[in-house]
């Protein structure tokens, strides 16, 4: 160890003599060797190598190189050829590797940049960073994550639902041509919706994992990247004195904005200085605290109230009453979030907390505030929907009713037709045989045997019923009263007693089924007036009536949706001879499909009840009451950004003249940017979108946009019209916990949703789920068909509590293990950084002791440098080379050697250690003078 | 270099690529930077006694784009300079970009620094300097009170011998740790 530092003293004592030494070169040097002359070059060549390390003048190095070069070029011929081109070789590789490194460097430097400029609005934050501080920024950045987030979300949407969605709507339109466009056309955007929600059911179960993951994976991301920001600095203030200034900066803006980071970084770190200084059992303050929390918790209890009065007079509002009744609760929550967080932010002030502290004691505080105000709407919600399935139901179970009844109706219709005749020929002969003939083969076409024979029969049929009725028109002059009779008894469940014309045609509907459908559209202009009139129409239309436009219909199905369609106008009774109309309009230009959905279905239902059956969707109510609070919120935040910020700063700044206090410093100010505010807006949005995009799925891309919006509105916002605030503080950790909220948030989004799939009955006219229980049944179901039989005993153990109570036991446990890891982690970091204290203080003495010796060396070296004069003195007259070197230069050198720090000892620390044996013999000026002056 | 007029000597040259961590082009970039400050002064003949003889004034140096903004600016050029005023012959020029240049090594660069920052050239950075550079780089933004704190925790954080002032071995240790100095210690020229 001596030996070495003895070697580096004398190597440095060349190196920083070597100006001067060199100078003295000449050919009078005896050299004795080839071995050293090789030596001697090969330092030489160090020197020059190495010289651009050295912390001297450029006009020094350069002496010293030209020095180095001369003697080089003077000695290099005369060594061995293959030593030179040996070294050249080396030389160039040795350059080479440099080449590609600092191209290397440059290209990742390059690369670096150029992925920052890739980042989205990195550059807008990164100014408002500056202006505003990391926690204005964090906003900012926790918004840019969010639109990740979402984009995930919604392209995941698009792909999976909407594009899908939209193609089979295309389809649809395409198949049915001009019918149903006006239902498309009419209805687009709630098909859209409805459909799209229903869809994304469907995949809900399947594709569960794949929606959350990324979520998650983000999140993990993100955590981690924060954590490992907010490591401790050990030298906070003079690192950011040190190296604050980034010498690059060349652009006055970004100088500026630099000069402000750098001061509002001082501010926030003394701000932690002062936090951690301060007195922590204050009596004075804690009873203050106390005191604020209790006046919080009286607070929130008070908004629990008038969330709860005010959804339970939502519940018992009739029908249309006044605007205020029913935007009551809207108005309540509008007025509670904004009124609370301001009385919060007042609390919070007293409680003479860090700001970080209050800003997250805010944030938790409003957060429970907007979880009431959800859950309340959550609840009213769902007390709608409760209200809507249950009237759905009941309109179900009418249905039912009606249906079956009318099954035992066209039974006992068709069955006793025997019986029919005699009955009705006690009335009139000539009307009995005419329904005996007609339901006859009537009933035969229900089976659907042979349709076309069953149409030329139904055709000369027809032609009977119509010379018929032109025969009873004419010849019998029957009284009214009889008429219905006839009617009454085939038909008593469903027409009303009254004798209206409405009866006869419906009794031809009813018994000779598809055949007369088409006249029924001309019985708009039927009225009791001019009855006989439109009858002869009637007669004549029938007449003219083309059976081939309903060869298709099913006929057994026909009967089926007969049914349902004379009870919903016995439902209605008011619209009665309207619904009719409808039914024989379109029942006459609507083909039928394989399979009727319930759209197709609710094609033959009247206005009203579409449009009631429509409302009854409360998948779609659902979603779209929570589209519009997102659109909403977004026009209330950009008003609000507008009054608030942009247009009471242009007040503030221009009025300021004539105004006669200073609006700039005393009341309206500008507005500081609300942070705890703005991260909560933007957890409650992500929350309503998380919940509402189960049913409209397009919500994700609303939301999207709605995102990009804020973000540009915002940052010009803070940029143009805040100013920052006045107490700033370093934003450490705050990325997680705003994570913490969401997570929250998002857990407390997925109830009501799961509620909705597992407890909820679909509403039974929009949807494939309109025709199951629940909406998880589509999944079980499904797998169930899927999987062999054998395998679902396996399954219903798994989906038990005896595999499911287990599971959530291993949970439990698991997290219990993860916890205990994390503190065990928590207390073994805490180790490493005692341990890590300790030796920065053996390092600081270390290093004291080590200053001391350092000045004893200088002083050493002093009277070294002195000896070294007297020797070289000697040595110069008999030739010698090296001069002393001046004293400064030596003891700085000495330092530097201390320290083991000194670049050239770094640099040639390998070649001298191998070159020890030889340099003593190869230098012998000096290494005869060193050693014995160094070692006595 | 395929220059009509020769600036640089070939040996010159090689020379300053020795002494600097600039290559030949790198070199001549620098020059025509040097002499784009003040083009009537520098000839664009720059072998052995100009090179030397001639100094660009401190007012000039400072308003070369790389350092126009920067605080340290005039730091910067007195550090380099030999007459003590400030103002740069082309070598101390060409080495004062070669220091800030990407290659060079952190140690090398903390000497420099450190010179920098020690304005008083009492090869000590007491709190005086330290105040300076305080005030300098945040444009006497903080107040007096904040000055002072923020001193006594450089003081505090750095000094190791207690002796209210950092010497360089202590300002080292400091910047030795610091992630940062390395990148923002750096003119790209």
């Amino acid at each position: 160890m001596k030996e070495r530092e003895s070697l580096d003293v004398r190597k440095r004592s060349i190196f920083s003599s070597s100006a001067e030494s060199l100078e003295s070169f000449d050919d009078s040097v005896p050299i004795t060797t080839q071995e050293q002359l090789y030596d001697n070059i090969r330092l030489h060549k160090e020197i020059i190598q190495s010289v651009k390390l050295q912390p001297w003048s450029l006009a020094k190095k350069y002496k010293i190189v030209q020095k180095a070069k001369q003697y080089v070029a003077r000695h290099e011929d005369t060594l061995q050829e293959r030593f030179a081109q040996s070294g050249n070789t080396k030389d160039l590789y040795a350059r080479f590797k440099i080449l590609i490194a600092d191209k290397f460097k440059y290209l990742k430097r390059e690369f670096l940049n150029f992925c920052a400029l890739l980042i989205p609005w990195e550059i807008r934050i990164k100014e408002i960073e500056s202006r505003f501080g990391s926690v204005v920024a964090s906003y900012f950045i926790f918004l840019r994550w969010l639109f990740w987030v979402n984009i995930m979300i919604a392209s995941f949407f698009v792909i999976f639902v909407i594009v899908p969605e939209v193609l089979i709507v295309d389809q649809r339109k395409n198949l049915n041509g001009n019918e149903t466009t006006r239902f498309f056309e009419r209805k687009r955007l709630l098909e859209v919706e409805k459909a799209n929600a229903s869809n994304f059911l469907t995949i809900w179960d399947f594709e569960g994992q794949l929606k959350y993951s990324p979520i998650f994976y983000g999140m993990a991301e993100n955590s981690r990247t924060s954590k490992l920001g907010s490591k401790e600095e050990e030298c906070v203030f003079s690192w950011k004195l040190f190296t604050g200034w980034d010498y690059m900066i060349g652009h006055s803006e970004t100088a500026s904005n630099r000069i402000a980071s750098v001061v509002l970084g001082f501010k926030e770190a003394l701000l932690e200085e002062a936090e951690k200084q301060k007195d922590k059992k204050n009596w004075k303050v804690i009873t203050l605290r106390i005191f604020a929390n209790l006046n919080i918790i009286f607070l929130l209890g008070l908004s629990v109230w008038a969330v709860i009065k005010v959804v339970e007079r939502s519940g018992n509002i009739a029908g249309n009453s006044s605007w205020w009744r029913r935007n009551e609760i809207t108005i309540v929550m509008t007025l509670i979030s904004f009124i609370f967080p301001m009385l919060f932010e007042i609390l919070g002030i007293i409680e003479y907390y860090h700001p970080r502290m209050q800003l997250r004691l805010q944030l938790a505080r409003i957060m429970s505030l907007n979880l009431l105000n959800l859950g309340s709407l959550i609840w009213a919600l769902f007390k709608k929907v409760n209200i809507m399935t249950t009237r759905m139901d009941k309109i179900k179970e009418e249905q039912k009713k009606a249906k079956e009844k009318l099954m035992a109706k066209l039974k006992g219709y068709t069955e006793p037709t025997t019986k029919f005749t005699p009955t009705s020929v006690h009335t009139t002969t000539t009307q009995s045989t005419t329904f005996e003939t007609i339901t006859i083969p009537s009933t035969t076409t229900t089976t659907t045997e042979s349709i076309e024979t069953t149409f030329s029969t139904l055709k000369s049929y027809t032609d009977e019923i119509i010379s018929k009725i032109t025969e009873y028109l004419t010849t019998s002059e029957i009284p009214f009263d009889e008429q219905t009779a006839v009617y009454d008894y085939s038909n008593t469940d469903y027409f009303e007693p009254e004798p209206s014309p409405s009866a006869e045609s419906f009794s031809f509907n009813d018994s000779i089924s598809e055949a007369l459908t088409g006249f029924m559209e001309n019985m708009t202009n039927f009225t009791t007036d001019d009855y006989t009139k439109t009858f002869f129409d009637i007669v004549t239309n029938v007449t003219n009536f083309n059976l081939s436009t309903t060869t298709e219909f099913p006929l057994d199905q026909y009967y089926y949706e007969d049914s349902t369609e004379y009870y919903i106008s016995d439902y209605q009774p008011n619209v009665q001879s309207q619904n009719l109309m409808m039914i024989g309009t379109q029942t006459a230009n609507v083909p039928f499909r394989d399979d009727p959905t319930v759209d197709d279905h609710m094609k033959y239902l009247s206005d009203s009840l579409i449009t009631e059956l429509r409302t009854l969707c409360w998948e779609t109510m659902f979603g779209q009451e929570l589209v519009k609070l997102t659109v909403m919120d977004l026009l209330l935040t950009v008003l609000q950004i507008l009054m608030f910020d942009f247009f009471r700063a242009l007040f503030v700044r221009y009025l300021n003249s004539c105004w006669c206090w200073d609006l700039e410093k005393k009341f309206p100010k500008y507005g500081d940017f609300k942070i705890a505010e703005n991260i909560l807006h933007l957890v409650n949005n992500q929350g309503m979108v998380w919940m509402g995009m189960f049913f409209s799925p397009g919500l994700a891309i609303i939301n999207l946009i709605k995102l990009i919006i804020i973000m540009y509105l915002r940052s010009w916002a803070v940029l143009t019209c805040n100013v920052p605030h006045e107490v700033i503080f370093r934003a450490s950790r705050s990325n997680n916990f705003y994570l913490t909220l969401l997570l929250t948030m998002l857990f407390l989004c997925v109830l009501p949703v799961s509620y909705a799939i597992f407890l909820i009955k679909p509403s039974s006219h929009c949807g494939p789920f309109s025709e199951r229980e629940y909406m998880y049944l589509l999944f079980t179901d499904t797998v169930k068909s899927i999987l062999p039989k054998g395998t679902h005993g396996y399954l219903r153990y798994f989906v038990s509590p005896a595999a499911i109570i287990p599971l959530l036991l291993l949970l439990v446990l698991f997290i219990y293990y993860l916890i205990s890891l994390t503190g065990s982690l928590k207390r073994a970091n805490q180790d490493l950084k005692t341990q890590l204290h300790k030796e920065r203080t053996e390092e600081r003495k270390k290093m004291m002791k080590l200053m001391e010796d350092k000045i004893m060396e200088v002083k050493e070296a002093n009277r070294l440098s002195a000896r070294w004069k007297r020797v070289l003195d000697v040595r110069k007259s008999s030739g010698g080379i090296v001069q002393p070197p001046p004293p400064i230069t030596a003891a700085l050198n000495e330092s530097d050697a201390d320290r083991k720090k000194l670049l050239l000892a770094r640099a040639m620390k390998n070649i001298l250690r191998k070159k020890y044996s030889n340099e003593e013999e190869s230098i012998p000026k000096i290494t005869t003078t060193e050693p014995s002056d160094a070692e006595p | 270099m395929g220059n009509k007029v020769v600036t640089f000597t070939h040996e010159q040259l090689d020379n300053y690529q020795d002494c600097t961590f600039f290559n030949k082009k790198e070199i001549l970039k620098v020059f025509k930077k040097f002499r784009n400050l003040a083009p009537e002064l520098i000839p664009l003949e720059m072998t052995t006694p100009e090179s030397v003889k001639i100094r660009m004034p401190k007012d000039r140096i400072v308003k070369l784009p790389e350092l126009i903004e920067n605080p340290f600016a005039e730091r910067v050029c007195e550090s380099f300079s030999k007459d003590g005023y400030g103002n740069l012959n082309f070598e101390e020029f060409l080495d004062c970009l070669s220091i800030f240049s990407e290659n060079c090594p952190r140690d090398l660069k903390i000497y420099y620094a450190f010179k920098i920052y020690d304005y008083d050239g009492d090869d000590f950075i007491s709190e005086s300097d330290l105040r300076q550079v305080l005030k300098d780089l945040t444009k006497n933004e903080l107040t007096n009170d904040e000055h002072q704190k923020i001193t006594e925790k450089i003081i505090e954080e750095g000094d190791i011998d207690n002796d209210g002032k950092l010497s360089f071995l202590e300002f080292e240790t400091v910047l030795k740790r610091s992630p940062d100095f390395i990148n923002t210690f750096h003119i790209r020229i």
